[in-house]
């Protein structure tokens, strides 16, 4: 896997199955959290900072920033995590050139329906995902690396 | 003082069932799984937990995962005379040493003496 940009929506963001899970199985080294105000808050990026292990670094860039670097290939594999399908269509409007999205976890919450185990969907998203998938986004959905992916188009029908 | 585990599936309450297989029966230990909750869910149920009146021992299971986060966001939530901790990386010894610490030992004598415990427990 050579310099490529990996784009994840998963609502913990950087946790476990992120740093161990994904990063640390396939060998990815660089991580970017990219929401506009972790970006901002101390506090926020400290609790973040916890999870990647000793041989893995972590950044943490606006939707813009995001936007702008995504124009060129990364200088190693980088695995960019954003926190809902919502963000990830920010980003797209910022601007930035993304071909593919592994979804990972969003979790349960009011008037989300559930379509598998960490996929939960209220009507909003699933139009977000939509539109996504519409402007020729690769929408799959991939708990973690050893899990057959699914399209979310066919998971939606 | 009570004794509060967060952690990925049933860590926690494998972990209480074990302490009590040892100890006999304990009324204040509690477990939260972070099974299919969002990151806010997960706050909440934490922050139910916390309450000044009965300190509470925060332990989770590993550091930088999510259970660790909710945790820290919980924590700056509530009134910090309410919690000891978080203390991650829990495991058998150091719920022990709580259990048959926390009426003797100042707090942040406990929580010294829980992470010591927790790390002479790991013998190869």
């Amino acid at each position: 896997m050579e310099n490529t940009w990996l784009y994840r929506v998963d609502d913990r963001l950087i946790h476990g199955q992120v740093c161990v899970g994904w990063a640390e199985t396939l060998g990815i080294p660089h991580m970017l959290l990219v929401d506009d105000e972790i970006a901002e808050s101390d506090f926020e990026r400290e609790i973040y900072a916890c999870c990647p292990g000793p041989e893995q670094s972590l950044h943490f860039l606006s939707v813009n920033e995001m936007a702008a670097r995504s124009q060129q290939d990364p200088l190693g594999t980088t695995l960019v995590v954003l926190s809902s399908l919502e963000a990830m269509e920010a980003l797209l409007d910022a601007g930035a050139k993304v071909a593919c999205v592994t979804l990972g976890g969003l979790h349960h919450c009011d008037e989300a329906k559930e379509y598998r185990d960490a996929l939960f969907l209220t009507e909003a998203q699933v139009e977000c995902a939509k539109r996504l998938i519409n402007r020729g986004l690769d929408l799959v959905y991939q708990p973690l690396p050893g899990q057959t992916p699914e399209k979310v188009a066919a998971i939606l029908k | 003082m009570r004794a509060l585990i967060v952690s990925h599936g049933q860590l926690g309450a494998g972990l209480i069932d074990a302490a009590q297989q040892i100890l006999g029966p304990q009324s204040n230990l509690f477990s939260i799984d972070n099974t299919g909750k969002s990151p806010e869910a997960m706050v909440g149920e934490i922050k139910k937990h916390l309450d000044k009146q009965t300190p509470t021992m925060l332990m989770i299971d590993f550091a930088g995962g999510s259970c660790h986060a909710a945790a820290l966001k919980a924590c700056r939530e509530v009134d910090l005379h309410a919690v000891l901790g978080p203390v991650t990386g829990v495991n058998l010894p150091m719920l022990l040493t709580f259990l048959t610490r926390h009426e003797r030992e100042k707090p942040e004598e406990l929580l010294d003496m829980i992470v010591d415990r927790g790390k002479i427990g790991i013998r190869a």
